[in-house]
C-alpha cells in the first residue's frame, strides 16, 4: 500500500512535487511571520544600527533599550495584566453559556428548538455593527432590560466598564458566539446515546450526567472553543472601543499608539521619527507575543485530532 | 420524555435571554432607528418618525456610501474565492504526511490568532506616512527608519527603473495576498477538519480499483468535503463583511460616533445587510448544485 494522503498531486515526479510543496510552505510561512519577525528585528536595533544601511536583519549592536523604554511609556505590565484578566473572565463566561446552550440544543427535544438554532446561525450572518447602536443604548441607559424601571430604579450607564461585554457573553451574544455554539452542538450531537443512557440507568440525574459524563467527554471540543473564544475576545476591538475606553486594554491602546508614544517621548513635534519606529516595533512585538505564545501552546489541542472537535458532521 | 424537554429549556435559558434582549430587540430597534430621527437627551434618547428619508439620504444624498458599498462588495467577491481556493489547497497539503507537519500547521493557523491584530500594521503604516510627508527627513533616514524591512525590495525596483505605477500595483497585490492569508485561518481549519473526517478506507478502496490520486481527489475528496467548503465560504464572506478594515462599516461607525446621526447609520447598515444576505443566498445556490452533483 502506498503511504500517501489524499493530496492534490497528479502524476508528476515526486521530487518536483516535494520541492514545490516546500517552496509553498516557506513562502506562506514567511508571509505570515514577516510582520512579527521584522518588528522583532527592528526592535532589537540601536539607533546607530537602524541608520546603518548595511544592517539588514541581524542588528550589529543589539539592545533591549527599546523594550525598556516602551514598557515604561505604555505601562505594559499593567495593561497586560488587565487585558488577560478581562479576556479570561469574558471567555469563561462565554464558554459556560455556550456549552449549556449547545448541550440543550443537541441533546433535548423541545418546542422551538429548530427556531432557536436557526436564530443562533442567523446571529452569525448579521454583522454586529447593524445593531451595535441600539445595544450601546441599552447599556448606556441600563435598567436590567426593563426590569429596573418596573422596580423604580434609575437607569445606570455601564459604558466604561467591562460589564456590557460580560453580560453579552452571559447571554451567548459575545463575539462570534454563533460559531462557538455551532461547533459545540455538532460535537454533542455526535456523542453516542449509550453514554447518556448508561448514566441514566445508573441513577444519575440530568445535571450529574451533564457534569460528570458529557463534559469530560467533550474536553477536546471545549478546548478548541476556548482557544477561539480567548483569541477573538483578546482581539475584540469593536466592543473594547465602544464600551471599555477607560479600561486598560491593549487593543484600544494600539489604536492611538502613535499618540501615546510620541507624547510620552516629548510631544509630537519634537519626537524623533527613528526613535518612534524603534518604539513601535518593540510595542508590536510586546503585543503580539503573548497571543502567539498562547496560540502555539493551545493549538495542539485541536490541530491533532480536529475530526473529534465537532467541526465535522455538518 | 416530557420531563427531559423541560430540562432542555433550562439549558438554553441564557441563550433565550441573550437572543431576546441582545439580538432581537436591538435588531428591531435598529430598524426603527433607520426610519427615524434619533436624538440623545440627558438620561435617555428619543425618536421621531421620518419614513424612508434616511434610506434616501444614504443612497442618493450621501456621496460616499454607494461607492464604499461597491468597493466592499468588490473586495469580498475578489477575496473570498481566492481565500477558499488557498484554504482548500493548504488544507489538503497539511492533510498529507510529511516531516515537519506540526510546525507548518502551527504557522498556517497562526492567522486565526493574529487576524484582528492587523490594527497594529495599519497604525504602523500610518505613522510611516505621517513621517514621510510631514518631516524633513533625509531619504536615507526614511529608508533606514521605516522602509528598510518592509519595502526595501520595492525601493530597489524603483531604483532599477521600473515605472512607479507598476511598483504601486505590485505592492497593492502583495498587500492583498497578505490579507488573504490572514483571513484564511478559520476556513482552512474548517476544511482541514472535513478532510480528516473522510475515511481512509475510501482512498484505499479507490487505489485498489486502480484510481489515480487525481481521480480520487475529484471523486472522493472534492464531493465529500463540499458541505464544509460551504461552511468555510459562508464564514469567509461574513468575516470579510465584518472586518475592522471594511470601508462601509467604517463609514457607519463614523456616522454613529462622530456625526451621531444614528438614523442614517442604521439605514446604511440595513442596506448593507440586505446585500450580505443576497450574497450568502447566492453562495448557497451555487453550492446546492455542487453538493447535489457530489452525491
Amino acid at each position: 500500500m502506498k503511504a500517501q494522503g489524499p493530496g492534490l498531486k497528479r502524476r508528476m515526479p515526486a521530487f518536483i512535487w516535494k520541492t514545490f510543496r516546500l517552496l509553498f510552505f516557506i513562502e506562506i510561512s514567511y508571509l505570515i511571520l514577516y510582520p512579527f519577525l521584522s518588528k522583532l528585528s527592528t526592535s532589537l536595533m540601536s539607533r546607530t544600527d537602524i541608520l546603518d544601511l548595511t544592517v539588514q536583519w541581524i542588528p550589529k549592536r543589539p539592545t533591549l533599550e527599546n523594550y525598556r523604554m516602551v514598557t515604561v511609556l505604555l505601562d505594559y505590565w499593567e495593561y497586560l495584566y488587565s487585558t488577560v484578566f478581562v479576556t479570561l473572565i469574558t471567555t469563561l463566561i462565554q464558554l459556560a453559556a455556550c456549552v449549556l446552550a449547545a448541550y440543550g440544543l443537541a441533546r433535548f427535544k423541545f418546542k422551538g428548538r429548530g427556531l432557536l438554532f436557526f436564530l443562533v446561525i442567523f446571529t452569525l450572518v448579521v454583522p454586529p455593527q447593524t445593531y451595535a447602536i441600539s445595544t450601546y443604548m441599552e447599556f448606556r441607559f441600563f435598567d436590567l432590560f426593563g426590569l429596573g424601571s418596573l422596580l423604580g430604579l434609575e437607569p445606570v450607564s455601564l459604558v466604561g466598564s467591562p460589564w456590557p461585554v460580560y453580560i453579552m457573553s452571559m447571554g451567548c451574544m459575545g463575539i462570534k458566539n454563533g460559531m462557538l455554539i455551532f461547533i459545540l452542538r455538532q460535537f454533542f450531537r455526535n456523542l453516542p446515546n449509550e453514554i447518556e443512557e448508561a448514566a441514566f440507568i445508573d441513577g444519575a440525574g440530568i445535571f450529574r450526567t451533564f457534569f460528570h459524563v458529557m463534559l469530560p467527554n467533550a474536553l477536546n471540543a471545549i478546548a478548541t472553543v476556548f482557544v477561539f473564544s480567548f483569541v477573538w475576545n483578546w482581539n475584540n476591538y469593536e466592543d473594547a472601543s465602544l464600551y471599555m475606553n477607560n479600561v486598560k486594554l491593549m487593543t484600544t491602546q494600539m489604536a492611538n499608539l502613535t499618540m501615546v508614544l510620541s507624547s510620552g517621548m516629548g510631544g509630537a513635534t519634537v519626537v524623533d521619527p527613528t526613535e518612534l519606529t524603534l518604539a513601535m516595533s518593540a510595542t508590536g512585538v510586546l503585543v503580539m507575543l503573548p497571543l502567539i505564545i498562547f496560540f502555539i501552546v493551545a493549538q495542539r489541542f485541536f490541530v491533532e485530532g480536529i475530526e473529534r472537535t465537532g467541526l465535522t458532521g455538518m | 420524555m416530557a420531563k427531559k424537554a423541560r430540562y432542555g429549556y433550562l439549558f438554553v435559558l441564557p441563550l433565550i435571554f441573550g437572543l431576546v434582549f441582545m439580538f432581537i430587540i436591538p435588531m428591531v430597534r435598529s430598524l426603527v432607528f433607520s426610519f427615524s430621527d434619533v436624538s440623545i437627551t440627558s438620561g435617555s434618547f428619543s425618536t421621531k418618525f421620518l419614513g424612508f428619508y434616511n434610506y434616501y439620504n444614504a443612497l442618493f444624498i450621501n456621496t460616499t456610501f454607494r461607492e464604499y458599498v461597491v468597493i466592499s462588495l468588490q473586495n469580498t467577491l475578489i477575496n473570498v474565492p481566492v481565500i477558499i481556493v488557498f484554504a482548500f489547497f493548504s488544507a489538503s497539503l497539511m492533510n498529507s504526511n510529511f516531516k515537519g507537519r506540526g510546525v507548518v500547521r502551527a504557522i498556517f493557523l497562526l492567522p486565526i490568532a493574529l487576524a484582528s491584530t492587523s490594527i497594529i500594521y495599519m497604525d504602523a503604516s500610518e505613522a510611516l506616512q505621517s513621517i514621510s510627508s510631514g518631516s524633513s527627513m533625509k531619504e536615507s533616514e526614511l529608508l533606514a527608519g521605516g522602509l528598510k524591512t518592509s519595502g526595501a525590495f520595492l525601493v530597489s525596483l524603483l531604483r532599477a527603473g521600473l515605472p512607479s505605477n507598476v511598483v504601486d500595483y505590485l505592492s497593492a497585490a502583495s498587500d492583498r495576498i497578505y490579507e488573504i492569508v490572514l483571513y484564511s485561518g478559520v476556513p482552512m481549519l474548517i476544511i482541514l477538519a472535513g478532510l480528516q473526517s473522510i475515511p481512509k478506507s475510501l482512498y484505499e478502496a479507490a487505489a485498489m480499483e486502480g484510481a489515480t490520486t487525481w481521480e480520487s481527489f475529484w471523486k472522493i475528496t472534492f464531493p465529500m468535503s463540499n458541505s464544509l467548503v460551504l461552511t468555510a465560504t459562508v464564514y469567509a464572506v461574513i468575516d470579510s463583511f465584518r472586518a475592522a478594515t471594511n470601508l462601509t462599516f467604517s463609514l457607519v461607525q463614523y456616522n454613529t460616533y462622530t456625526v451621531q446621526n444614528f438614523g442614517l447609520a442604521a439605514a446604511m447598515s440595513w442596506i448593507y445587510f440586505v446585500f450580505i444576505i443576497l450574497l450568502i443566498g447566492v453562495v448557497f445556490l451555487i453550492f446546492r448544485k455542487a453538493i447535489y452533483y457530489g452525491e
